[in-house]
């Protein structure tokens, strides 16, 4: 396996505000690696250098083995960049925007045709081929947008938050396309501020204020938690809960479904005796409580915490 | 060049699908036509005009007839002095008076030099002004017989008022209304549409395909220079038609004319789209320099009149030398010859401000 994206301290400055501070990132070829941070964190910046779309302060970075500094055209050709925002003409219609960038990408006329049909099929957009963009909703917009994007079969997709705003169902079908993309070899970079859409990614690197906190394998990430996490059921999740505040920093106190989570990062693990004790005047019993494995989030949670110290 | 079609058709595609831009390209401009070629008339016609005879004499109304049975003039005469004629006029009784003092014809007589008082309501210096003149013509021309050995004879007084003889102001106004015309359909729409790509994010999108900068450039210019000229074509075929406004020099040198022009404002469409963020701003923006190029372009107001400081900023209006040049060579024919400073201060003003812009949209694309 050989890197398909190659990242080298990159810095990157927007006025006084540092957007990246020397970020480092490899992409394999083949992969999809997820970029996870909250707003301002630097992905998008990040993903537009990857681009060529922006220049960066100081540092390299290549796609597909080309820099972006020295062969950015050779770039735009096998990538396949969709913004954050829907950027497809609304006032087109889902078949003008893809033959619009089917030409525009340079796509043979004899192949046009055939990979409009597979990308309709692909998308199941082929009902609303008259549509105009504008006009679909929030999830097929995405679907178009992703389309358009792979009209020229790009050898890599860098995918700025695809799903942020789009229903779940959308979102869950969104990926089974991403999914598909990857058993045929394409290389995906795509961010998220959703974790629990990382773990269907082969790695994942953790941003935030223009650093990368943490790197590796989606099992990697989760193991790197340090602390404890609890999960308690209970018939009275409302009061439990905010009773557990009362010990605990109100941030790591999440009510899921039918139990309580508390995520307690390694500095506030000794803390896991207080709500034990707790939970035991409102009379739950120490079966009530279970240990359960991180996720993403929770190391995301306990990273951040490491850091504001 | 298959990429540029490609861009080039697309922007076709959306120009049309949007009914309001088809109505702005195509309704607008002759609606603009009609208003301005019927009601912004500048002519000066039944001006009512008090002639205060206090001679009341064979040459006094010989001159009073001089003023009749024409359209400029309606007028009344007085033989009697009631009260100042000036609070006539500001009464709103007339727009002009001609006073005859009283010893006028005995005055003639003895070879001594005689005054015509001539009022006039300044309120509109346009109309005044141009009442002026006629008064002036009129008497000049009486004087004229007068000198010829007073014969009474049927002289018509000769008013010689050239090119446009019969003050038509719509003649005037149409190489100004395509003036304007072409301006929206250049410098406005270019702008939006280009603004319209960074505001949806297409604009981002377009950037990451090997579309190259000049492409996007000639791809956002070429469709509106070919609608520019199409509405042109159909204001001025409407102008000839209806307002039977007369082509009296070469229509290339006047297609040429404004296709020059047209380089200068697509120039400035693109300098607004790298300086407005949303279509707004770029619409208040292209508005902010039509007021200013309407105003200082002799369209309406003439530039002489201005205050120096004035004039010397018109020296960079598009619009001015595109007026002045269709007007000499639609009224009074004109050959190249004439209008080439015109022409080469638009081939200036478009090149600089094209090569300025793109070169802004560049740095901003990098």
């Amino acid at each position: 396996m050989s890197s398909m994206i190659e990242v080298k301290g990159l810095e990157k400055s927007f006025a006084n505000n540092k957007a990246l501070a020397s970020v480092s990132l490899d992409v394999e070829e083949g992969e999809m690696f997820a970029l996870l941070g909250p707003d301002g964190a630097g992905k998008t910046t990040l993903m537009r250098i990857v681009c060529t779309l922006l220049d960066a302060d100081r540092g390299d970075a290549s796609l597909g083995g080309f820099s972006v500094s020295g062969e950015p055209e050779k770039i735009r050709e096998i990538v396949g960049y969709m913004p954050q925002r829907f950027s497809l003409y609304g006032d087109l219609t889902v078949r003008e925007n893809l033959d619009f960038f089917a030409r525009l990408l340079g796509v043979p006329r004899r192949k046009r045709e055939e990979r409009m049909k597979e990308l309709l099929e692909f998308s199941r957009l082929g009902g609303f081929v008259s549509r105009r963009a504008e006009a679909l909703s929030g999830g097929m917009k995405q679907k178009l947008a992703l389309s358009c994007v792979l009209i020229h079969q790009p050898k890599v997709l860098v995918l700025d938050e695809p799903t942020t705003g789009v229903d779940p169902v959308s979102r869950r079908e969104f990926w089974r396309m991403l999914e598909e993309l990857k058993s045929k070899g394409t290389t995906i970079l795509v961010s998220t501020p959703y974790m629990n859409e990382a773990e269907r990614c082969d790695r994942a690197a953790m941003m935030y204020a223009g650093r990368i906190l943490f790197n590796g394998t989606t099992d990697e990430v989760r193991s790197a938690f340090e602390g404890e996490i609890l999960e308690v059921k209970s018939g009275e999740l409302k009061r439990l809960a905010a009773r557990i505040k009362e010990v605990v920093p109100t941030r790591f106190v999440q009510i899921l479904g039918d139990r309580i989570r508390v995520v307690l990062p390694a500095k506030y693990a000794h803390i896991e005796k207080d709500i034990s004790a707790l939970l035991l005047t409102e009379g739950v019993g120490t079966d009530g409580i279970e240990k359960a494995a991180p996720g993403i989030e929770d190391t995301f949670i306990a990273l951040m915490e490491g850091r504001d110290e | 060049m298959n990429a540029l079609l490609n861009f080039i058709r697309k922007e076709f595609i959306q120009v049309f699908r949007d009914r309001n831009m088809v109505r702005i390209i195509f309704v607008v401009p002759l609606v603009q036509l009609f208003i301005l070629g019927y009601a912004v008339t500048t002519d000066v016609r039944n001006v009512d005009l008090l002639f205060v005879d206090r001679d009341d004499s064979q040459m006094s109304r010989e001159l009073l007839g001089s003023f009749m049975n024409n359209e400029y003039f309606n007028v009344k005469a007085l033989y009697q002095y009631a009260e100042p004629v000036e609070r006539l006029i500001r009464r709103g009784e007339a727009k002009a008076a001609v006073v005859v003092g009283r010893n006028f014809e005995r005055g003639l007589e003895k070879g001594e030099g005689v005054g015509i008082q001539v009022l006039l309501d300044g309120e509109n210096s346009n109309t005044s002004s141009v009442a002026l003149s006629y008064c002036v013509g009129y008497i000049n021309s009486f004087a004229h017989r007068i000198a010829r050995g007073r014969t009474a004879h049927v002289v018509n007084p000769v008013m010689n008022i050239r090119y446009n003889p019969e003050l038509e102001s719509v003649y005037f106004m149409i190489p100004g209304i395509i003036g304007v015309l072409l301006t929206v359909l250049t410098m406005l729409l270019t702008g939006l549409a280009i603004v319209k790509e960074k505001e949806k994010g297409t604009f981002e999108q377009l950037m990451v395909t090997p579309l190259k900068p000049w492409q996007i450039i000639a791809g956002k210019t070429i469709p509106f220079a070919v609608l520019a000229l199409v509405a042109m074509g159909i204001a001025m075929i409407v102008g000839v038609l209806w307002f039977k406004v007369p082509i009296r020099g070469s229509i290339v040198l006047f297609v040429l004319g404004a296709f020059c022009f047209i380089i200068a404002n697509l120039g400035l469409g693109i300098f607004i789209s790298t300086i407005a963020g949303t279509q707004q701003q770029a619409l208040f923006t292209s508005w902010a320099f039509m007021v200013v190029f309407i105003l200082l372009s002799g369209l309406f107001f003439p530039i002489e009149n201005m205050p120096h400081w004035v004039q010397y900023i018109t020296v960079v209006n598009p619009l001015k030398y595109f007026i002045r040049s269709a007007r000499d060579l639609l009224l009074k024919g004109v050959g190249l010859q004439t209008i080439l400073p015109d022409l080469e201060a638009l081939v200036i003003i478009g090149i600089s401000i094209f090569a300025t812009s793109v070169m802004r949209f560049h740095k901003r694309l990098t």
